[in-house]
């Protein structure tokens, strides 16, 4: 069964029912099991484990040092361009958003790649908007050997490949995809993507399927906090995992979970989380499943991301650029695809990282045999 | 319901058909457990021993048959085995199993991968026994089978559930049903291996070796279905006191 | 007059025959069984059709009792 006709059985009404219908007796008895499903999942979620926070935090924070160390592994997004061919209603590199499109050429990536490699970081995951024809296939497999060759981990968020593209950029040393569903709600799913090649919600669900089939390291997945209703989202995404999880065993997954911020376009997120929320959603994917990696980007804000190092996340970005040729060059600052919140340099979040008592990773692993 | 391959199962008892004192008593302790599904074995005939034939009430009783391969020491004579129960029971069933080990039964691994793959392609629903090794299990999976079928404890020792934690983790990883198999020795280790969220268990010398086997088969039957019950329910688990250490959410307040 | 091997044993006889009448020669019941003839497993549709030469040797497998 693809994961598609999995989501096709669920009754989104009833998950939505499900989850905020939940007691503090099915929260105390998520708490209290080992092994937890996607029911207990539901109930980590609800409001009424509002009152478990603390409980979820620390036993979150047990079952990451257990199976992490006190770790957090670093990284750092390369905007390799913001040309985009999609409307999406929430982002900033919507086709229709009158900002300055640029894609890096082979001169301006080596700088790029320079000023990255002088930041400290050996693990860099590269951000493009989905421009099909200015930046596909062709694009990456000129890019990919040259970056591969200086950073010993390279992940893509890029537009949604077909299995045999993703083989191939494989074999070209790409070790992680994320791909994000943005929301799992069919419906608000068209509303948010009026026009191109996004709008294909099944082509992007299924994408993670793709990446399994070709035999990717690592894949992530998750959804556009605020997109829909956040429950009901988050519910599917740790569905999806689940799914993934099972089909894909040699695989790794690692999970996102970004708040829309404002950005130019205005548009208004249709449920606002909280941070207790957001603490709530990471003790609980972390208490669902001990294995996901969870990420947290510079989205958020310095005070939320000091204090989240112990709660389960497993992997920050820091110094974070959103603008394509923004680490050579810091002059220019209006092509934004978000707003970043956390501005500090690397070293100065290494240092609160250490603060806390856990150890920056910034090369994750070689690939020996690769 | 159970459905594994093609057919579906009102009950998630699986029996064998071995070690009865009479082909009676078997015939009745399987009616008294209420299987959908029974093992059998392939053997050469001897020109002089006339076998009791086991195969009539069975067939009377409408049961499943699942021929396995026991005897085979390779993938090469499971295969062999295969097709012979094929073309000797008319079911395309098949439980795969391989020891090269005369005294403990203890499966082999590669063989079995090896030989799952050659009859996945030969049209075989293979439940292939093999040792409580997720992996494997895994492999076995993607090489096509329609369940797996871990063991419990070596097997006809009932012994219960000595490989527990593994047996967790290919219940929580498979994408096929996980029937339990081997060294279940109680009801009570039947109730629990479907507490813990296998899809059926597999029970033959527990059975056939008690005292009243008829009356052990129900119990075997009365456990299975508490212990799915029980799986569906929910089980609470013991409860956990968090250990007392610096809040990590009080951050939350200053903002 | 040829020979045939039946599981193991050897059986002299004076007719040609086929799989189906040697199974009836030896008594055997015919469900539930498979034969082997020359290590080669020959379907139930193919025994009356299957004309035994001399030194053949035929194998019968039943299903019997396991776990």
């Amino acid at each position: 069964m693809s994961f598609a006709e999995q989501l096709a059985q669920y009754d989104s009404a009833a998950v939505h029912l499900n989850i905020n219908s939940k007691t503090v007796a099915d929260v105390e008895r998520a708490l209290a099991k080992d092994k937890l499903d996607l029911d207990d999942f539901q109930a980590l979620i609800s409001p009424a484990a509002e009152g478990y926070l603390e409980q979820m935090a620390q036993r979150s924070m047990r079952l990451t040092q257990q199976r992490f160390g006190k770790t957090q592994q670093f990284y750092i997004p390369l905007y390799l361009s913001n040309m985009c061919s999609n409307v999406c209603d929430y982002c900033g590199f919507s086709m229709g958003n009158k900002i300055r499109r640029v894609t890096l050429d082979m001169v301006e990536l080596d700088s790029e790649l320079d000023a990255i490699k002088q930041l400290g970081f050996d693990h860099i995951l590269l951000v493009t908007g989905e421009s099909e024809r200015k930046v596909g296939m062709e694009y990456f497999r000129q890019v990919l050997p040259k970056i591969k060759a200086r950073f010993s981990h390279v992940s893509m968020e890029v537009q949604p490949l077909d299995e045999a593209d993703y083989a191939e950029l494989i074999s070209l040393g790409l070790d992680a995809v994320m791909v994000y569903q943005e929301t799992y709600n069919r419906r608000r799913y068209a509303e948010v993507h009026p026009k191109g090649k996004k709008r294909d919600f099944d082509y992007r669900l299924a994408t993670p399927e793709r990446l399994g089939d070709a035999g990717i390291r690592k894949m992530g997945i998750g959804a556009l906090i605020g997109l829909d209703e956040w429950r009901s989202d988050c519910f599917y995404v740790a569905a999806h995992l689940q799914y993934l999880e099972r089909k894909y065993w040699k695989s790794k997954f690692s999970i996102s979970f970004p708040r829309l911020r404002p950005c130019e376009g205005g548009f208004q997120p249709k449920s606002v989380m909280s941070d207790k929320q957001l603490v709530q959603l990471i003790c609980a994917y972390r208490l669902f499943n001990p294995d996901v990696e969870l990420s947290l980007s510079t989205r958020e804000s310095e005070h939320f991301r000091n204090h989240a190092i112990p709660l389960g996340i497993t992997s920050m970005s820091a110094f974070s650029s959103t603008q394509p040729g923004g680490y050579a060059d810091t002059s220019e600052k209006a092509l934004e695809q978000f707003e970043i919140s956390d501005e500090r340099r690397p070293e100065v979040v290494a240092d609160a990282v250490k603060q806390a008592g856990y150890q920056v990773v910034w090369k994750d692993w070689d690939r020996v045999l690769g | 319901m159970l459905k594994i391959a093609d057919k579906s199962f009102t009950s998630r008892l699986f029996t064998g058909t071995g070690k009865f004192a009479t082909p009676e008593l078997m015939s009745q302790s399987i009616q008294a457990s209420g299987s959908q599904l029974v093992t059998m074995a392939m053997k050469r005939v001897d020109a002089q021993d006339q076998q009791d034939d086991i195969l009539a009430p069975l067939i009377k009783a409408g049961v499943n048959l699942l021929p396995n391969t026991s005897g085979a020491r390779n993938a090469e004579e499971a295969i062999f085995a295969a097709n012979l129960a094929r073309e000797a029971l008319g079911t395309n069933w098949l439980k795969l199993e391989i020891h090269p080990d005369p005294k403990y039964l203890m499966p082999d691994p590669i063989e079995t991968l090896a030989a799952a793959e050659k009859l996945v392609e030969q049209g075989f629903v293979v439940l292939p026994y093999v040792h409580a090794d997720p992996v494997l299990c895994k492999r076995l999976e993607d090489a096509g089978c329609a369940a797996v079928m871990p063991l419990g404890a070596p097997i006809g020792t009932n012994k219960g559930l000595r490989s527990r934690d593994f047996l967790e983790i290919i219940i929580e990883q498979a994408n096929v049903p996980v029937v339990v198999d081997a060294g279940i020795g109680a009801p009570s280790d039947a109730a629990l291996a479907m507490e813990l969220g296998a899809d059926a268990v597999l029970v033959n010398t527990a059975m056939a070796v008690a005292k009243d086997p008829v009356a052990m088969a129900k119990a075997f039957a009365q456990a299975v279905e508490a212990g799915r019950s029980a799986y569906l329910a929910g089980l609470g688990a013991e409860l956990r006191h968090a250990e007392a250490s610096s809040p990590l959410t009080a951050f939350l307040d200053t903002l | 007059m040829i020979n045939i091997e039946f599981n193991g044993q050897i059986q002299s006889h004076g007719t040609p025959l086929n799989i189906e009448q040697l199974l009836a020669f030896h008594q055997q019941a015919l469900e539930g069984i498979a034969v082997v003839l020359n290590g080669n497993i020959v379907t139930r549709s193919e025994w009356a059709n299957t004309l035994l030469n001399d030194h053949a040797k035929v194998r019968v497998f039943r299903a019997i009792a396991g776990g």
